[in-house]
């Protein structure tokens, strides 16, 4: 009997441990956006963001666990001011990219963001992360250089991107950094419970 | 003192002896005859495409020099020079050579293109064969027989001789023509003796006074017509050359490359983009997209250009109108047009200005053909004479028709019988 106790306690503990939001910090961004940080992850400068001088808002995450010292994971949560013309949200995502034009630019972006000779571990196309459409990317840099995981979405009319940085090199990446775009809420459907 | 008294040299002062040259006019010959005839048009043809070019590397030069004076803060000279010849060197000067280079070999090769279009155009016109001309030399003037056509021509009508690597030309004057002579074909002592005829007998010579040389009587014509050509008259010829079958082949042809050129320039165009972007897309990622572009996209562009040749074609007619009265404005310049009367004869036709006298036999003709206000009576040898119906007035006109009807035939088997 103290066994089986003890190892229905391991495994709730277990469960606990794994679960994404266990230990989450909630943080408000800008425009009554929000998302959950895993642990040891924090907010690294204004929560409020810079606008850089290609007018984008920018709110820099770090992230200080053990892990992350190896990984030297960062992610980078970019948002425009200007509303994105189109029918809704799902419609405005899809056209982010809806000319093969749009998509060459992106991935030439991400190979000159990640490094010289970087190749597409993901091709560009659309994903489910959370409860909402992603335009999302992952390149794979050389020796030494961090691959990125880059994310697009519409959230209210208004453009999100996320830009997650990670030296692991296996199939398995950017967990930390899917796990807050799965969580990327507008408060007022957090507040009202709905998700 | 000094002033010697005007001596004419002997060879100007006493008439030149008669002589004769026989030449075999092959092909190039008469395109080097066309070169020299036409040499002033292609010369400020060329020379206009030079003037175009160069106002487009000075409108670059601008753009590029605007931007660089942009991007280098506006007030360093230093900084701006440095930054223009960066920018003139890298991607922004890109459209320089892009433009240049094709520009310049165009201009280089333009003379070898023009040559090409002159053969081609004979070809078209079945004047390729070679045919032998006889060129008797007098006094008073020079007489050249070819085949059909025999056209004597006072020195009044003449302009002295002009001697290429390849060719001496007979030019003549205020008349649509040169005659050529092939250079091997010639003797020293021909050419020789054509120097010393040619400086008595042209317009500003000794022998510009003296008669024409004689041709042969022929009686009473069945009809005569009188008229000045005029610049209207040349418009319609041209008008009649550019519908020539060899022509209108020609311009389908080039609008079936303009397709297919216009066709391959979106295409060509990303893969410069991006052969030249120094941070370009690796291929294997990039071709599935540039399928797609074409799909997408690149279609739509080459939609747009052919939809541009459209209304080219469409409006081409009227610009070969235009073309046709511009082109026979530049030459009704270059030349003064008399008088010309036209003799209808059993057997011949002869056309008599001043000092020029051509008679054509039936059989220099295989066809004719009215268009518009005019009547097109082909040679099998040279360019058509245009007969304006403004010179048929009356009864003129039945008989002509009846004339030309009986004379001419698609197939020239009448022609001759009554001769």
């Amino acid at each position: 009997m103290r066994t089986l106790a003890l190892v229905v306690v391991r495994a709730i503990a277990g469960v606990l441990l794994v679960l994404p939001t266990a230990h989450a910090e909630s943080v408000s961004l800008p425009y009554d956006m929000m998302i959950d940080l895993p642990e040891g992850w924090r907010v690294d400068g204004p929560e409020q963001g810079k606008v850089g001088t290609d007018g984008l808002l920018r709110v820099q995450l770090i992230c200080d666990t053990e892990a992350c010292e190896k990984t030297q994971e960062t992610c980078t949560v970019l948002m425009r001011r200007k509303p994105i013309e189109g029918a809704d949200d799902v419609a405005k995502v899809r056209a982010l990219y809806d000319s093969p034009f749009q998509r060459y630019f992106r991935l030439r972006a991400v190979l000159r963001n990640t490094s010289l000779d970087a190749e597409i571990l993901k091709p560009l196309e659309l994903v489910r992360i959370g409860d909402r459409d992603w335009y999302r990317v992952e390149t794979d840099a050389r020796h030494n250089r961090k691959s990125g995981l880059f994310a697009e979405t519409v959230v209210n009319g208004l453009y999100v991107g996320a830009i997650c940085k990670s030296c692991e090199t296996g199939m398995v990446r950017h967990q930390d950094g899917q796990r807050i775009l799965t969580s990327l809420k507008l408060r007022a459907l957090k507040a009202a419970g709905v998700h | 003192m000094g002033i010697l008294p005007a001596v004419p040299r002997s060879s100007e002062a006493a008439p030149p002896e008669p002589f004769t040259i026989d030449a075999t006019i092959a092909l190039e010959d008469r395109i080097a005859a066309a070169l020299f005839l036409y040499r002033d048009l292609f010369a400020s043809a060329r020379r206009r495409w030079l003037m175009v070019l160069a106002w487009i590397v000075i409108v670059l030069l601008l753009v590029i020099g605007f931007q660089a004076w942009g991007a280098s803060g506006k007030d360093d000279l230093q900084a701006f020079a440095k930054r223009f010849f960066s920018d003139l060197t890298g991607i922004p000067g890109l459209p320089l050579p892009l433009i240049l280079v094709p520009a310049a070999i165009y201009y280089f090769l333009q003379p070898v293109i023009v040559r090409r279009r002159l053969r081609l155009w004979y070809r078209d016109e079945k004047l390729d064969q070679p045919f032998i001309g006889q060129y008797r030399f007098e006094a008073g003037g020079l007489v050249s027989a070819a085949a059909d056509h025999t056209s004597a021509i006072a020195c009044r009508r003449l302009g002295g001789i002009e001697e290429t690597a390849g060719h001496v030309f007979v030019q003549l004057k205020d008349i649509e023509d040169v005659i050529v002579l092939p250079k091997p074909q010639l003797s020293p002592d021909q050419v020789e003796k054509l120097k010393t005829w040619a400086s008595f007998c042209h317009v500003d010579g000794l022998g510009s006074a003296l008669p024409a040389p004689e041709s042969e009587a022929s009686g009473e014509p069945n009809l005569t017509i009188r008229f000045v050509p005029t610049e209207t008259d040349r418009a319609a010829t041209l008008t009649w050359q550019q519908e020539r079958p060899g022509m209108r082949r020609r311009r389908w042809r080039g609008f079936a490359t303009a397709f297919l050129v216009t066709a391959a320039i979106p295409p060509l165009v990303v893969i410069f983009a991006w052969l030249f972007d120094p941070q370009r897309v690796p291929f294997r990622y990039t071709w599935p997209l540039f399928a797609e572009m074409l799909v997408t996209d690149l279609w739509k562009w080459i939609l747009g250009f052919w939809a541009i040749i459209g209304v080219i074609i469409l409006l081409h007619p009227w610009m070969r109108r235009s073309h046709a009265r511009q082109l026979s404005r530049q030459l009704h310049k270059r030349l003064r047009y008399y008088e010309t009367e036209f003799r209808f004869y059993a057997d011949h036709l002869d056309t008599i200005q001043d000092g020029l006298h051509n008679r054509f036999r039936w059989a220099a003709f295989d066809g004719f053909e009215r268009k518009d206000d005019y009547f097109l009576l082909r040679q099998r040898l040279g360019e058509p004479l245009t007969v304006p119906m403004r010179a048929l007035d009356g009864d003129r006109l039945a008989i002509f028709e009846r004339l030309v009807e009986d004379r001419i035939t698609a197939g020239g088997h009448k022609v001759g019988e009554m001769a």
